[in-house]
């Protein structure tokens, strides 16, 4: 019995499917309820390209359908085996500009295969193993797609903790276990008035020229999964250091900082492109600062102090 | 000489900066930053096939207004220099 799902992420309507409700079900995005969306109504392509009042559009971002037969392209190539950090995830070139990717967790089973179009606009996906290796490869796959779906309409998938003080986003990033996470906690113990919006993959979206950072249904190991929007207010590297001090950066610097931390295809041109161009639209209005940092009250508490100056 | 394939100047919020691209690049994770003339000079060669330090100086004497001697030096130098980034082969 086939069933079709429709979530709201960053206010981008997105449509999963399941092919067979046996093993495959809802149950295995338990991280997606808060943004379950009730939008059959306005998925219909007569309409997709009406804008609403905040600039967001009716389109559907992508479809998944999820089908366990889905059998992997006979003519691929491999473009790289990526280690993820959670596994290592295999990545072909289709003849059609399209592409598979072979998803694996930690141990190195395969969980998931997913086929896109070169849009990341349609997508199937085969899932494998027990519940947690379901549970990891369907996850692993939609937030692929919706990085890459997403980069062509000014929006960029970042690896940051973040947090939310005096309704403005502020997201840590950082090599990982630098310790976002870590400061993150710091502001809530310390900062009045914070709360956590996400704690490993937020999104930042661009419209009409302002940036606002959303919560997404993938927050690493805290199970923080909100579907919130704020303005964002700045961006801050994280480094270690044996004394606390902070500086804003210039572009060039900024620039360095903040590319690695979004999820990007450097072989793909359009979606390279696409977030370089997201990215300087970002530089061109929100300040982006390191803090050299012990892992300390005094550190939150300058982070904030300096931040909260810029807004 | 030429540019290696999937290396894009880039204007960003008013800072020229070069950005790898491309399977050949995956591990290309820096990125280069360029004052005017370097930006001036890769705009005038991205689409040859071959450059040499004598084309380089030729731009320079041109766009410059400068002698001979110095656009030579200043080639050589910029030549080396974008060697040394690995954006040229």
């Amino acid at each position: 019995m086939e069933e079709t799902f429709f979530y709201s992420i960053a206010e981008f309507n997105c449509s999963i499917t399941f092919a067979d409700t046996t093993v495959n079900s809802i149950q295995l995005l338990p991280s997606f309820k808060s943004f379950s969306t009730d939008l059959s109504s306005s998925d219909n392509t007569t309409d997709c390209s009406t804008k609403n009042k905040t600039g967001t559009t009716h389109e559907t971002l992508f479809r998944l359908y999820i089908d366990d037969t889905t059998a992997p392209a006979k003519e691929k190539e491999l473009i790289r085996n990526f280690d993820t950090g959670n596994g290592d995830t295999m990545v072909f070139n289709l003849p059609d500009g399209g592409y598979q990717f072979i998803i694996k967790d930690l141990h190195g089973k395969s969980c998931a295969l997913l086929i896109t179009n070169s849009k990341f606009t349609e997508c199937r996906c085969a899932l494998k193993g027990d519940t947690s290796m379901r549970i990891f490869g369907l996850n692993s796959a939609i937030m692929l797609i919706f990085a890459y779906a997403a980069s062509f309409h000014d929006t960029l998938l970042i690896h940051a903790s973040c947090v939310r003080n005096n309704g403005k986003a502020f997201p840590f990033i950082a090599k990982s276990g630098t310790g976002k996470s870590t400061h993150s906690n710091l502001w809530m113990n310390y900062i009045p008035d914070t709360d956590l919006i996400n704690d490993d993959n937020p999104i930042i979206r661009i419209i009409n020229d302002t940036p606002y950072l959303y919560g997404s249904p993938w927050s690493g190991k805290t199970p923080c999964y909100r579907n919130v929007k704020v303005p964002l207010g700045a961006i801050t590297r994280i480094e270690r250091a044996p004394a606390n001090s902070i500086e804003k950066q210039p572009v060039l610097q900024a620039m360095a900082s903040i590319m690695p931390s979004c999820s990007s295809m450097k072989w793909d041109l359009q979606i390279n492109n696409n977030i370089c161009d997201t990215l300087t639209k970002l530089l061109a209005t929100i300040p982006v600062f390191t803090l050299r940092c012990l892992p300390d009250r005094e550190a939150a508490e300058l982070c904030h102090r300096t931040l909260n100056a810029y807004q | 000489m030429r540019i290696k394939k999937g290396f894009k100047l880039r204007n960003i919020c008013g800072e020229m900066i070069i950005v790898a691209e491309g399977s050949e690049n995956i591990d290309f994770s820096r990125i280069i930053s360029m004052n005017e003339s370097s930006a001036f000079l890769w705009h005038a060669v991205e689409n040859k096939e071959c450059f040499d330090a004598a084309t380089l100086s030729e731009l320079l004497q041109e766009e410059y207004k400068i002698e001979k001697a110095t656009a030579d030096i200043d080639a050589k130098d910029i030549i080396q220099l974008w060697l040394k980034a690995g954006i040229i082969e």
